[in-house]
């Protein structure tokens, strides 16, 4: 029986936020996923889209391996989020502040992960401000405090390597300090 | 709407220059306007008759608001102008020491002529001295509209963040020196504020509890120094909370169960700051 103690990252968001390249920049494996030719508002924006799961992986030492998951964007496949959030250390939520209504893109994740991101930490990365400068950051705070929670808000560009870690470690002493 | 009183001699001044602008630019200028002496300024300055720029000159310095006298020269840093009542409101900051530049603290940004690196490279060498402040020239929203088309928007939580960062040495501002205890109202963005690790943990640390100065060291691992540069540079950005009520500096729990999980995965990430 291994001694291997797992603890796992849970990445998510709207389609086209950047979630599978976000776990590529971390990932000590190369990123499996399930991917399928997109046919609905998705295909606009990306050829494929994840219809499954992205799932990555760092070994973190002999005894302790750090899981990294993406969940499907699109809202259909929100049963598979339960199934993947059981038990995670932490949520990065990644909205696309280019598509019509970010802040209505982030109340999805937020109710939907509710119960787990109480008892964990969550931290949100928005993703094409050089596309779309509005709602700024203060906007976003402004409606985390609407709704009674506080978590990180930071802009990030996912294929950055450097923005990824940064997002990680806010959410890591988040849960750190608690 | 509350017309500004204008001295006698503001008036004359623009008597004078009324025509002057009128031969140049074409248009001639109200005396009714709320801003109308900043506009008789503004065309004054981009005169090319040394006379009309002259009489710009005087009547900006009899339109402006005076520069107060400090007791200590720390007190005229940039620093402490940055953290002053003086910009509040939008008004251009003319130095001797360094060029003019807009502050509009209600939109959260500064206006220039030239790059904001170009900002940051003039002040860098500046560190405590004072920049010779000669002019705060408040600035009316109709010449706001006209200085956007003109000049270059820079964040001004940038300016604000690097001036804490860089120019702290050591000594809190006299604002939240008067804070029992800190915390944070949000974290900084750190997607594009530049910033080491320790600034995250700091941030972290200061959402999730509140502490004194010391606490903050004790907690973070920080040092003095890096500490009190934090605090200011949030101060100034606004996010700095005052606590009232000081709990001593909690000793360090164990790295045990997550905690320690969480050390392994920092260390292995390289973030361990």
């Amino acid at each position: 029986m291994s001694n291997m103690t797992e603890v796992k990252i849970i990445f998510t968001g709207t389609m086209g936020a950047g979630k599978t390249t976000a776990i590529n920049a971390i990932s000590e494996i190369k990123t499996i996923s399930t991917e399928a030719v997109a046919t609905d508002e998705t295909a606009q924006r990306k050829e494929t889209t994840t219809v499954g799961m992205d799932y990555g992986e760092v070994t973190v030492d002999e005894g302790l391996v750090l899981r990294l998951y993406g969940t499907p964007g699109q809202r259909r496949f929100r049963h598979m989020w339960e199934i993947l959030a059981k038990g995670a250390l932490g949520f990065v939520i990644l909205v696309d502040n280019a598509r019509p209504s970010p802040l209505e893109d982030l109340s999805i994740y937020l109710d939907n992960f509710k119960n787990h991101i109480a008892a964990s930490a969550a931290v949100i990365g928005v993703t094409r401000t050089d596309v779309s400068a509005q709602p700024d950051i203060d906007a976003y705070y402004q409606y985390l405090a609407e709704r009674e929670e506080m978590h990180p808000v930071m802009t990030v560009d996912v294929r950055r390597r450097e923005d990824v870690l940064m997002l990680l470690d806010s959410l890591l002493l988040s849960r750190e300090f608690e | 709407m509350n017309q500004p009183i204008l001295s006698k001699e503001a008036i004359a001044l623009m008597l004078r220059m009324r025509f002057l602008i009128k031969n140049e630019f074409g248009e001639l200028l109200s005396f009714q306007a709320q801003d109308a002496a900043t506009k008789f300024c503004e065309y004054g300055a981009r005169s090319s008759q040394p006379a009309l720029r002259e009489l710009a000159q005087q009547l900006s310095s009899l339109i402006s608001v005076p520069v107060p006298k400090t007791a200590q020269p720390r007190e005229s840093s940039i620093l402490e102008l940055l953290a002053s009542d003086l910009v509040e409101q939008p008004v251009r900051l003319v130095f001797t020491r360094i060029p003019a530049f807009v502050i509009d603290k209600p939109r959260r940004r500064c206006l220039l002529n030239f790059s904001f690196e170009e900002l940051l490279e003039e002040l860098r060498p500046l560190g405590t001295v004072d920049p010779g402040l000669t002019q705060v020239e408040p600035i009316s929203p109709g010449d706001l509209v006209e200085l956007e088309k003109k000049t270059i928007s820079a964040s001004l939580h940038g300016l604000m963040w690097f001036c804490g960062l860089q120019f702290s040495q050591g000594q809190l501002l006299p604002k939240p020196q008067s804070f029992p205890a800190f915390g944070l109202n949000r974290w900084p963005d750190f997607g594009t504020l530049p910033h080491a690790a320790q600034h995250l943990k700091m941030a972290t640390f200061l959402m999730r509890k509140t502490a004194s100065l010391d606490g903050l060291t004790a907690g973070t691992g920080a040092t003095k120094n890096e500490a009190v540069a934090f605090l200011n540079a949030c101060f100034l950005c606004g996010w700095l909370k005052r606590v009232e009520g000081v709990a001593p500096p909690a000793p360090a729990a164990p790295k045990s169960g997550l905690r320690g999980v969480i050390g392994r995965i920092r260390v292995r990430l390289g973030m361990s700051g």
